[in-house]
């Protein structure tokens, strides 16, 4: 996993980083527990404060993280 | 470094070289299950924790805001109750409980795995646990942590980040632990999980033990740690025998906690379900754990590990006789 520069399109790199600063917006996202919905959700959210990404570009950070979480008992990132 | 509150650390990691820590965000959940790792697993499988996670430099901990201070850790011998004792704090909403945070380890033994000196893994000690003691809850105003078994090992490191906070040891019949641990195998006493130089062991005699033997000795190394780093009045040594009337006794007394009668009764309901599978109500199981036991395997335990837990319970006693004399 790269360090605060997640993988993706730079758009959506760019609205992580404006998440992570914006609590409203990270908890309006963070309570979203369907996957399509979140997918879906995210990408209208950035795109109504101008990123521009796509619903793959989500769905591609979703399976890293889920690669990240087979590997996160691991002392040392392989 | 971008706002940090309401993140959690989850994993503490070497990457090229460099000590990392990994954060998700728990929103409203609090720490009230088992394990730290339970309430991970939870807040993993919402999409945000995948998509959002922040992966920073360990040296994002010391820039949060001075957070709450422990009042109390926990070290035990490992199925011995200590669970039971970490829920019942949980209980109360008023306590952060951190039990067997994976980033602990991942920062006392960063050592084996990364250039890591022990002033930077007492650094990241401290910064770690301060991250852990953010209030996410108005109510919130204690921490406690409750520690790996092993990690007793390194209790000078971690008194020398938290030279004031006291500490319990709580601990039982080692031939109910190591019977437990046959029956269900622990990652931590998987052999070379803790340094055999840890437990006064060569690394060729580790290998060559078996299971049962392995175990009895890592309890005696960490028994023994016990006992070594016991400061009575400081620190206090708990049966397994004691519970659950100690979680209303010895335990608020220990942490200096001043509790109404309705928190007892949220502590100690704690006890009439199985502390690490809560659905489940508690049984006492010593006697099938000592039924369960052939006479070669209390032979080895009352050898390895017998002699250690006659100490602790001789210096238990102790404490108890002194605390019980006029003017103590």
């Amino acid at each position: 996993m790269p360090t605060d520069s997640p993988p993706g399109a730079p758009g959506f790199a760019r609205f992580r980083e404006h998440v992570y600063a914006d609590p409203v917006l990270l908890l309006r996202l963070r309570r979203i527990d369907d996957r399509a919905a979140f997918v879906e959700a995210t990408v209208a959210l950035g795109a109504e404060r101008g990123f521009r990404f796509a619903a793959a570009d989500v769905t591609a950070a979703l399976q890293q993280g889920q690669m990240a979480w087979l590997t996160h008992w691991l002392p040392v990132e392989p | 470094m971008s706002n940090l509150q309401g993140w959690t650390p989850y994993r503490a990691v070497w990457q090229q070289g460099r000590m990392m820590i990994d954060w998700l965000h728990l929103d409203q959940q609090r720490l009230t299950e088992p394990f730290f790792e339970n309430s991970v697993v939870s807040a993993y499988s919402h999409p945000f924790n995948q998509a959002f996670q922040r992966r920073t430099p360990v040296e994002a901990l010391v820039d949060l805001p001075a957070g709450i201070r422990p009042s109390g850790f926990i070290f035990h011998w490992s199925r011995c109750g200590s669970t039971l004792c970490s829920q019942a704090l949980a209980a109360l909403p008023e306590n952060i409980v951190i039990s067997e945070g994976a980033p602990l380890n991942g920062i006392l033994r960063a050592q084996y795995f990364g250039p890591a000196t022990a002033q930077q893994r007492r650094t990241w000690l401290a910064g770690l646990v301060n991250a852990y003691g953010q209030p996410r809850f108005v109510q919130e105003r204690r921490l406690f942590i409750k520690f790996m078994s092993s990690h007793i090992l390194d209790l000078p490191l971690i008194a020398e980040a938290f030279p004031e906070v006291p500490w319990i040891f709580v601990y039982r019949d080692p031939l109910e632990i190591v019977v437990s641990h046959l029956v269900q195998p622990s990652s931590e006493f998987v052999k070379g999980m803790i340094h055999a130089g840890d437990l006064g062991l060569p690394a060729e005699t580790a290998d060559t033990q078996n299971e049962e033997s392995y175990i009895a000795h890592c309890l005696a190394a960490i028994g023994k740690a016990a006992l070594r780093y016991h400061r009575p009045g400081f620190s206090r040594l708990l049966n397994f025998t004691q519970l659950p009337a100690a979680l209303t006794t010895e335990l608020p007394q220990m942490f200096g906690l001043r509790l109404a009668e309705a928190e007892l009764q949220q502590m100690r309901a704690v006890s009439g379900r199985h502390a690490k599978y809560p659905k489940r109500a508690y049984a006492d199981d010593r006697k099938t754990k000592q039924d369960a036991a052939s006479p070669e395997l209390r032979e080895v335990v009352a050898r390895l590990a017998g002699p250690v837990y006659a100490a602790l319970e001789q210096a238990r006693l102790a404490d108890s006789a002194a605390a019980d004399k006029p003017g103590a």
